[in-house]
């Protein structure tokens, strides 16, 4: 009995492994390529000497700098980023809270429409809304990258459910005490659902940090280009230089494992409602 | 200063289920009044209407003579207990309390020492920089009940405010709650399914069952002149026993009503304060007997009854006796009657023991429930 026990974990951790192994050895692989002279990079892959960064150095980071403007799209992924997570986190969580908190005509299918959307990819939508924002002038712009991502299904749908499970009583409590509704949503809604908003918040910056597709559409000026786009033009500045894409591949990676880890104790903590019933 | 009036309110939901009926409740300038009824009656959607948590069906709800109906709860200037307290959980104390007063802007100043006198009426002075969940059951019931009182509200709502606690806490808050309704007079209503807290707390109760009231009066008098057999039933614990039987008159010619095939004999006063009652004679009507006018001793006018005893719960002080059905026909089977007798009663389970029942304590209903007669 105890040996079964014993082999059924094995087998269940082996398989695990298996799995943390398939998501590591790219990783591993981009870190140890990044350190390493170019002409070595594709010749040890697939070895295990591919992942012993031999004769270390630092100089494909320099040639990234040196070959392209590596801080610009730095500061665009940020700036795009962040504008969307922070407009994001306001606007949908003010819609999430209208669906599941407030009486209004239609709200129902609102919610419906809203659900619907979900599953509606951007690719789907690529080109009509490529036609609407090239008829608006917004091509080469900051703002093309930032607005068709500010309201997002998902997201309202994650704070419609959040809001749901919140104690009813609080609300009523501030309101017989005296408050509206946005002092309500701002003093007393909020500070209880920091779980939720920190959910939200990595992972729109997940997806928006990898966006490729529509940023190639509607950009075609360094200037405003983000991070996937830079590491992109390697392709098209010969020679191609593994160890360089590596070293833009890690510094491009790092600031989201910044974020997770910063965000980790939001992201997977509960939900305190504290305070609430003895 | 505050009068509050329901005037046929009646409460519809979405789902056409009908929480309050036509229910009419007048509520006088600093009394305490006491919405009692089993789970599901209505008395909290009663509350919830005058607070302004949820729209009026039909009828008019006043406070001091103004029609509130449309009026937000901001503006009603209430204050609300909530059954679960609904304290803000990321305040401290003192920010909860201080929570209302900032909503009407009042002066840092006036606001600090409404809240240190507040906070010293209910013993948190030490508590006031915690946190919602640092603090135990009681404790976290007086920040409630703090938070209500510190703005100075026209009427005060409790909403089972003590079904949290444990016994001896209740106990506890319950004096206190009662200590400081005599000190500020507040007009008050106050909503609970604990019949102890009701007698005990109201000046006036209002009993309701089903969305409608069933009689509004002062603790005493709901107990001693209950109208219909839900308040009979529902004050006292046990309630009153109510048995099937029948209005006769027995061979010495006088009024008497049947336990199954013994009779009591009812006084000859009876009858000439409430002569309506001979219109009765020979027609089924229902007897009700309060545990404790049921005694092992005969006192006085008291009649013997014999009784086939079903079991005995002896509680130290008293005990309760259980009694199979003495009707003549009409009960379900397996209906008790229950008698409270002080002290321990010898001998449990036997047939015929006797009791007595002073005939002046029976009350008499008719087929619909509503009171014919009582003591």
């Amino acid at each position: 009995m105890r040996n079964r026990k014993l082999i059924a974990s094995l087998f269940v951790y082996g398989f695990l492994a298996v799995i943390v192994l398939g998501f590591l050895i790219p990783i591993g692989m981009m870190v140890a390529g990044s350190l390493k002279p170019d002409e070595r990079v594709l010749l040890e892959a697939g070895t295990l000497r591919g992942y012993l960064p031999a004769e270390m150095n630092l100089q494909n980071y320099r040639d990234v700098f040196a070959r392209v403007p590596f801080m610009r799209y730095l500061f665009n992924s940020v700036f795009i980023t962040s504008a969307i997570v922070v407009f994001g986190l306001l606007v949908n969580s003010l819609a999430g809270y209208a669906l599941a908190r407030m009486q209004w005509p239609g709200r129902d299918r609102i919610l419906l429409v809203v659900i619907a959307l979900m599953i509606i990819p951007l690719e789907a939508i690529a080109v009509p809304l490529f036609y609407e924002v090239t008829l608006l002038g917004w091509r080469n712009t900051y703002l093309v990258q930032i607005v068709p991502f500010i309201a997002n299904a998902f997201s309202i749908y994650l704070f419609y459910t959040f809001f749901l499970g919140l104690p009813r009583e609080l609300e009523e409590a501030a309101k017989i005490d005296g408050a509206g509704a946005w002092r309500i949503f701002f003093t007393i809604i909020v500070p209880n659902a920091k779980a939720v908003f920190a959910a939200v918040a990595i992972l729109t910056f997940l997806i928006q940090w990898g966006s490729f597709l529509w940023p190639l559409m509607v950009t075609n000026n360094e200037d405003v280009r983000p991070l996937p786009l830079g590491i992109a033009s390697f392709y098209s500045l010969p020679p191609l230089q593994w160890g360089d894409i590596f070293a833009f591949g890690v510094m491009m990676v790092a600031p989201v494992l910044l974020v997770f880890l910063v965000f980790q104790r939001w992201f997977v903590k509960g939900v305190a409602t504290t305070g609430v019933k003895g | 200063m505050s009068k509050v009036a329901f005037q046929g309110v009646t409460k519809r939901f979405d789902d056409d289920t009908i929480a309050l009926r036509k229910f009419d409740l007048y509520i006088e300038d600093g009394e305490f009044v006491v919405l009692v009824g089993p789970s599901g009656c209505g008395k909290s959607t009663a509350l919830r209407l005058l607070a302004g948590l949820e729209p009026v069906s039909e009828g008019r709800i006043l406070i001091d003579e103004k029609v509130v109906n449309t009026v937000s709860p901001q503006q009603r200037n209430i204050a609300m207990v909530f059954q679960n307290y609904a304290l803000y959980p990321h305040m401290s104390v003192r920010r909860n309390l201080e929570f209302p007063l900032r909503m009407s802007h009042t002066p840092r100043r006036i606001m600090a020492k409404k809240v240190e006198h507040i906070a010293r009426i209910l013993d948190l002075s030490d508590l006031l920089e915690r946190k919602p969940k640092q603090l135990s059951g009681g404790q976290r019931q007086r920040v409630a009940m703090g938070r209500a009182l510190v703005r100075d509200p026209s009427v005060f709502l409790l909403d089972e405010p003590l079904s949290n606690l444990d016994a001896k806490l209740r106990a506890q808050i319950r004096a206190d709650i009662a200590k400081i309704q005599n000190t500020l007079n507040k007009t008050t209503l106050y909503v609970t399914h604990d019949q102890v807290e009701a007698m005990t707390l109201g000046d006036r109760v209002a009993v309701m069952n089903a969305g409608q009231i069933q009689q509004v009066d002062t603790p005493a008098a709901l107990y001693e002149r209950p109208q219909n057999i839900f308040v009979a039933k529902f004050l006292g614990s046990p309630g009153m026993n109510i048995i099937p039987s029948t209005m006769v008159i027995d061979d010495t010619n006088k009024l008497a009503v049947r336990l199954g095939n013994q009779s009591i004999t009812l006084s000859q006063d009876r009858q000439q304060a409430n002569p309506a009652i001979t219109k009765f004679i020979g027609q089924p009507i229902l007897v009700g007997i309060r545990p404790e006018a049921i005694s092992a001793t005969q006192v006085m006018n008291s009649v013997g009854l014999k009784l086939n005893i079903l079991s005995v719960e002896f509680l130290g002080h008293e005990s309760l006796v259980y009694f199979h059905c003495p009707d003549a026909g009409g009960s379900e089977p397996g209906d008790v009657v229950i008698a409270r007798i002080v002290g321990k009663v010898q001998s449990p389970i036997h047939k015929n023991a006797e009791f007595f029942i002073d005939p002046d304590a029976i009350y008499l209903f008719n087929q619909e429930g509503l009171i014919i007669d009582g003591p």
